[in-house]
């Protein structure tokens, strides 16, 4: 019954959004006193465009350790380039939520973080010459999971190979570009076009980005990087799944992960646009709900161990734990919270064949 | 005066035959399995369906093996003799073929081989398309026009020239042509349970030579066979439903799982039992009621698939940004199902080769251009034929 009053509320003020350029107040009924154009505008200055930026900043740093390791290939330049390798992968799981529009139609982060890797296909790679990184077969031998393998998988580094060093550069490359190629797009307009798009309806840019917020957050957060390995999919645990796996510091990606996503919904006009409109479950603030569940998340996760592989493999029950408050707030986000802002959910679960 | 004996006369016949019917109702023994015997001996057979449901799911899955060959293919298809196409030694020794029981069944191609031959020859052609097409492009990104690689997630899949996938085409086709037309448009039909002396043979329990079943019972077990041959347990083939195969047992469990059909799947699996238990009792008016249920609710299974892909392709095309990967593996699968549908009762093919026209739209661009308005039309159209609602069947 919720939703039609909801539709028919919404040419109002998909209608006033065209015609009121001054913005702010072009909320109807519905948002008393929020400025939507505002919390857009930290979206794409404060969140967004910087996670693009620092992720650039740390790629170039990863394609000039590499550049030293490849002149002068010792433990000292190796150390570096693996120091550079984390830094980059914990600035991608910060972008991660938030790669919207371009991004999504160039698969950056298909490309960028499929895992677990295709050993025998990046074997095959090296030894092909003109190799195309845009084919989709081709996904699961680039992105991180892959130079990953490339500095930890074998315990005689596959780096001392320059066949290897060369596809390692590729890769990296190849990051650089999808990066710039999005941030490229967002600094030529299209962020005037997602601050200005700041209606209701299921195209404008606040149904968009939430929608792809909290996708991001059931399929890879908490599925992806929880409940697939732990076996919550399967009739079994499935410890080759977890992402960093040859490195082994998984807790620490998904923890950089859960961060960025809290403080988006914290500090970033969720939570203040929640309490704009009063929104209350069972009498207290649903953004006070919201922050202590992402809390109850971050307990359950500290007292895991770095490694997930071995997490998974000697003590499953705890990673079960953690999905389980992984779960609870994807509820809160996707039932309680879309509907009250009135966003309905743009995605459904695939069938998976 | 004629008249005012024959009407009370006919009255009194009438509430004869019902008073039949109803005492037959009473006294069946349904086992709570799919189990029977005589003489302490099972008498459950359908080893030739779980055959063909293994030389199925190879073939299909060869379909995206770029190291076949179209005869290779063709030949899985076929079982040629002599080629030894399929991964086990058992399948290879076997003398079933898939393609000799496609589009095979009694009550629809025994006097139209016309028909038959077209339908195979569909078949023919994806697997052939498939090499030719397909294949070459394998390491080519798609667009329209032009066949190759699309992304769909984290999965790639393989599309023709309109964006096509040739193998979801021929796997779900062959619910309809292999497993539906058999299991319901066959073994289900009192022209195969009845056939020549099988109710007399049945009626005093005159087994088949070397083998501890009727003619009729087996039959019967052959229909069951088609859904339900490649479970773990044969006896409670619900226990794994939707992981058994890839074809009419896994799209059961996917409408199953709709929680606007549930239960159905468990309703064909006690038709299935009492319509075995109503052949060991000689009850030939509650077999064939049961055998109804069945037919009903597996047409309605194929029908809310069909539905659904369409339903799920149209919101992948209408996406920000499109999502041309999930859309077109949908509509191909979606393909498949309405290819299906020539074989239920309620549609002609004149009316499937029209719906399969409009999706293929292959004039115009294909899927690639597919206007999400005209599929939903289409999509309202076979709902409506199969008394659907696109809501309940679409998610």
């Amino acid at each position: 019954m919720n939703r039609f009053v909801i539709l028919l509320l919404l040419p109002l003020s998909v209608f006033t959004a065209c015609t009121d350029n001054a913005g702010g107040d072009d909320d109807g009924p519905l948002l008393p006193s929020f400025d939507r154009r505002a919390m857009l505008t930290s979206w794409a200055d404060e969140v967004i465009l910087p996670a693009h930026r620092d992720f650039g900043s740390s790629v170039t740093a990863l394609s000039q350790a590499g550049d030293a390791f490849r002149a002068a290939p010792d433990q000292a330049t190796l150390a570096t380039l693996q120091s550079s390798f984390k830094a980059a992968y914990l600035s991608f799981q910060r972008l991660d939520p938030f790669i919207l529009g371009e991004g999504e139609i160039l698969r950056f982060r298909e490309q960028a973080n499929t895992y677990p890797t295709d050993i025998a296909l990046i074997a095959d790679n090296v030894a092909t010459d003109g190799v195309n990184f845009d084919l989709p077969s081709n996904t699961a031998a680039q992105g991180f999971p892959a130079l990953e393998y490339l500095l930890y998988g074998t315990t005689e580094t596959l780096l001392n190979e320059p066949a290897y060093q060369d596809y390692f550069m590729a890769l990296v490359t190849r990051l650089q570009d999808l990066n710039a190629q999005v941030l490229d797009h967002w600094e030529s307009g299209y962020r005037e076009v997602y601050i200005q798009n700041d209606g209701n309806s299921a195209t404008a840019s606040i149904d968009r980005t939430v929608n792809d917020y909290i996708f991001y957050y059931e399929r890879f957060l908490r599925a992806g990087k929880v409940g697939i390995p732990a076996g919550i999919f399967s009739d079994d645990p499935l410890p080759d799944r977890v992402e960093a796996r040859y490195a082994g510091y998984s807790k620490a990606l998904f923890q950089e992960a859960l961060l960025a996503t809290q403080q988006f919904f914290t500090e970033q006009g969720l939570k203040q646009y929640l309490d704009a409109l009063e929104v209350r479950r069972d009498g207290a603030f649903l953004s006070e709900q919201i922050a202590d569940q992402f809390a109850e998340i971050s307990r359950a996760s500290a007292q895991q161990l770095d490694s997930y592989e071995e997490m998974v493999s000697t003590d499953n029950e705890s990673m079960l734990r953690l999905y389980d408050e992984l779960q609870k707030l994807v509820v809160l986000l996707k039932v309680d919270m879309l509907q009250a802002l009135s966003i309905n959910v743009d995605y459904v679960d695939a069938d998976g064949d | 005066m004629t008249h005012t004996y024959s009407l009370p006369l006919l009255l009194l016949l009438a509430v004869l035959l019902v008073g039949c019917q109803d005492d037959d109702d009473t006294i069946l023994d349904v086992p709570t399995s799919y189990s029977f015997a005589r003489n302490g001996q099972s008498t459950v057979s359908y080893s030739g369906q779980t055959t063909r449901l293994a030389m199925a799911d190879e073939l299909v899955a060869a379909m995206t093996n770029f190291d076949q060959t179209e005869a290779g293919l063709e030949n899985m298809f076929r079982n040629t003799a002599g080629t030894n196409p399929f991964s086990t030694a058992e399948l290879n020794a076997s003398t079933k073929s898939i393609r000799s029981k496609v589009a095979a069944s009694r009550d629809l191609f025994f006097t139209n081989t016309t028909e038959q031959a077209a339908i195979r020859a569909d078949f023919d052609a994806w697997l052939t398309a498939q090499v030719r097409e397909v294949f070459p492009n394998r390491n080519t990104l798609a667009a329209q026009g032009t066949a190759g690689q699309l992304a769909d997630g984290s999965s790639t899949r393989y599309v023709n020239a309109n964006g096509l996938e040739y193998n979801q085409a021929f796997g779900k086709s062959l619910i309809g042509g292999l497993m539906y037309d058999q299991l319901a448009n066959n073994y289900l039909s009192p022209s195969v349970l009845d056939e020549g002396t099988n109710q007399a043979d049945n009626d005093a329990g005159l087994v088949e030579e070397g083998t501890n079943y009727t003619s009729m019972e087996h039959k019967w077990d052959e229909a069951f066979g088609y859904l339900f041959g490649a479970a773990a347990d044969g006896a409670r083939p619900l226990d794994d439903l939707g992981a058994a195969d890839g074809f009419l047992n896994k799209y059961l469990s996917r409408v199953d799982n709709d929680a606007d059909y549930t239960g159905i799947a468990a309703r064909i699996e006690e038709a299935f039992r009492t319509g075995r238990a109503a052949i060991v009792a000689g009850d030939y008016a509650e077999r064939d009621r049961q055998a109804a249920r069945i037919k009903e609710d597996l047409r309605k299974v194929l029908a809310v698939r069909a539905v659904y892909y369409l339903h799920q392709g149209s919101l992948a095309l209408t996406a920000t940004p499109v999502n041309y990967g999930g859309a077109f593996h949908d509509l191909s699968e979606g393909y498949g199902f309405i290819y299906s549908l020539r074989f239920v009762d309620g549609v002609d093919a004149a009316t499937v080769d029209g719906w399969l026209a409009d999706l293929t739209n292959a004039d115009s661009g294909g899927f690639w251009t597919l206007p999400p308005a005209t599929l939903d039309s289409l999509t309202a159209a076979i709902a409506t034929t199969f008394n659907l609602s696109v809501a309940e069947a679409g998610n």
